[in-house]
């Protein structure tokens, strides 16, 4: 069973960006001194080179009241038009009365990566007037998706790549007040950081001054830690001392992430930049003495894209399965298929 | 001769002139000793900027002690009727002005007829008043009643929430509502437009009465007209509080400071409504 975790981890690798110290292997019983140069530092371009073929799955969900910018935010994340805004879906439609989940895929890609993204939409979230529970039909989704995983797992004549529709990051966001958290974003975090990588967002942050917006990090920041949420990255998921030191910098001064979303352009100093364009200045959302945006961005894409598909394929899918299998006596879910013709390979 | 300032209605009526054409001005003198009472209702989900946009409006800090609740304190909190007071005097003329607060509106997971206290506090006003007049000593009597509601509207929807809906259904037959737009400055002006025409809409559809300010006379001056036409136009209003003093243009002005510019706050159609 180890091995065959981590080949399905495997088969979806992205070459890492962030360059960890080459270690120098301890040598065992053999001369000490290598006596030319073998080549296995080229599995990382191997790796590579695969990965570029075979392109890779990405699911995010976003979480939030009605018109807090989910769907701009997205698009200006992948640069592209890729919300449900964006997909013929009328945005003034009326509130759903009971949370939905919508998922719109599209394939982007860049210098020769496919990626096939997922946004996960859930529009009627904490928009009715008795919010109790809405989080379920999100709880209930991201469970499925695991259990989606699970079954063609087990099975015997398992696809060659799994697809993968397990939610790997789920950007929450948080409503500009200044004051602190609602109820409703301590209740909705309880119950999911458990079960799905959060990462706090705090939207619309244009409506905020720098020292509003410092003023209300902190607040946030601590009832985040008093309510025991784990946001990702997750303080006892680090790795290594070099993991924790980056995460510890950004749990405890960059995150929630301060964001602007737009998909419109302006000129700016000879520049077409992404922004607002208010009366009284244009908000440029890739500037960081603006908003940060550019942070989330690097944040989600740039530095921590595969990190967040292990963490929940290695942390929170186990988890789930585990659970699936004692549930199940130690034996595997069956589906209607294998129960009729196979055993399961457990 | 005594009756103050008199009416000039020609010379033959000089015989026949009583002078209780002053009366308005007489009326006028007594209430300027006597002062005016005014109390003013804030509702909406915390965080809109009520309390700033109060102490912008009155240039006062009302609010110096307040506790803020953090999230988890406020997952047991009911809905509150919290009563500021403040003697305002200008240019003669008293005002004590009553701010009624609804601490706890809108914020729960579960905010099922939470108008509830407000409707009640309401009531008990007019009881209260009904009984004062109905009684024997009606010389100095209290008036507590809410004269208007205040609502304040999130610029982050798309229009009105559900809980906007029903609050302002349950309360406009008992009070005068006045449906802001909080914290304006967060939308650029095509933004603010759509919104308030969504708002418009659907107050019509859901068919809310909202506070509709009177007709000026006929006798006003163009100017005045065309104010007022525009204010009316321009309803709800989309308001910026400030409780800071920033630099702007080399003058100093309440308002607010952004990396990319400095927003001034404006309440200036407001205030000539209020």
């Amino acid at each position: 069973p180890v091995e065959n975790k981590n080949e399905a981890a495997m088969s979806e690798l992205v070459p890492e960006s962030r360059q960890k110290p080459v270690v120098p292997m301890k040598p065992m019983g053999i001369n000490a001194n290598l006596l030319g140069y073998i080549g296995i530092d080229t599995i990382i371009e191997q790796m590579r080179k695969k990965t570029m073929k075979t392109g890779f799955d990405f699911n995010i969900m976003v979480v939030g009241q009605s018109g807090l910018g989910k769907s701009t935010l997205v698009n200006t994340l992948f640069k592209s038009q890729v919300s449900r805004k964006s997909s013929g879906w009328n945005r003034e439609e009326k509130i759903p009365k009971t949370v939905e989940i919508k998922a719109i895929g599209h394939v982007i890609e860049e210098g020769g990566v496919k990626m096939k993204l997922t946004v996960i939409d859930t529009p009627g979230f904490g928009d009715q007037i008795n919010n109790e529970n809405c989080w379920e039909p999100i709880e209930k989704y991201i469970n499925e998706q695991y259990e989606k995983f699970l079954k063609e797992e087990v099975n015997i004549a398992r696809k060659k790549r799994i697809p993968d529709t397990r939610v790997h990051c789920c950007l929450y966001f948080i409503s500009p007040t200044g004051h602190s958290l609602r109820p409703l974003d301590l209740e909705f975090m309880k119950h999911l950081s458990k079960v799905v990588n959060i990462i706090p967002v705090i939207a619309k942050a244009d409506t905020m001054t720098l020292e509003e917006k410092t003023e209300f990090k902190q607040r946030v920041r601590k009832e985040l830690e008093v309510n025991g949420i784990e946001f990702y990255p997750q303080k006892e998921f680090d790795e290594d001392l070099e993991d924790k030191t980056e995460n510890d910098k950004i749990r405890q001064e960059s995150m929630p992430f301060a964001v602007v979303g737009s998909d419109k352009e302006y000129q700016v100093n000879g520049k077409r930049v992404l922004g607002r364009k208010t009366p009284w200045g244009i908000i440029e959302v890739e500037n960081l003495t603006h908003c940060e945006f550019a942070l989330l961005r690097d944040f989600v894409i740039r530095t921590h894209l595969q990190d967040l598909k292990e963490v929940t394929h290695n942390i929170h899918y186990e988890t789930y399965r585990a659970k699936r299998l004692n549930d199940n006596g130690g034996l595997p879910p069956m589906t209607s298929e294998t129960e009729e013709n196979h055993e399961s390979n457990l | 001769a005594s009756l103050g300032t008199g009416c000039d209605l020609g010379e033959d009526h000089e015989k026949q002139y009583v002078g209780f054409a002053t009366l308005p001005n007489q009326v006028h003198r007594k209430s300027v000793k006597k002062g005016f009472d005014f109390t003013l209702m804030v509702a909406g989900e915390s965080g809109l900027g009520k309390s700033t946009l109060v102490n912008s409006l009155f240039l006062t800090d009302l609010y110096k002690d307040r506790k803020l609740l953090n999230a988890e304190e406020r997952i047991n909190q009911t809905v509150e009727i919290v009563k500021h007071t403040v003697d305002i005097e200008e240019k003669g003329v008293k005002l004590k002005l009553t701010i009624v607060d609804t601490p706890g509106f809108g914020d729960a997971v579960n905010n099922t007829e939470c108008w509830k206290p407000i409707t009640d506090y309401i009531d008990q006003q007019f009881e209260q008043y009904f009984r004062d007049e109905s009684g024997l000593n009606r010389k100095n009597i209290q008036d507590n009643r809410v004269h208007c509601c205040l609502y304040f509207i999130s610029p982050f929807g798309h229009g009105l929430r559900p809980v906007d809906v029903e609050f302002m259904k349950a309360l406009h037959e008992k009070v005068n509502i006045v449906p802001l737009i909080a914290k304006a400055d967060c939308l650029i002006p095509s933004e603010i437009r759509k919104l308030k025409e969504r708002i418009r809409e659907e107050i019509d559809k859901f068919g809310i009465k909202v506070y509709q300010f009177p007709e000026c006379d006929s006798d006003e001056d163009e100017e005045f007209k065309q104010q007022d036409r525009e204010l009316k136009e321009s309803a709800p209003f989309a308001v910026i509080g400030s409780n800071t003093v920033v630099e702007a243009k080399g003058q100093r002005v309440r308002g607010r400071l952004y990396p990319w510019g400095i927003v001034e706050g404006k309440c200036s159609a407001w205030k000539l409504a209020l």
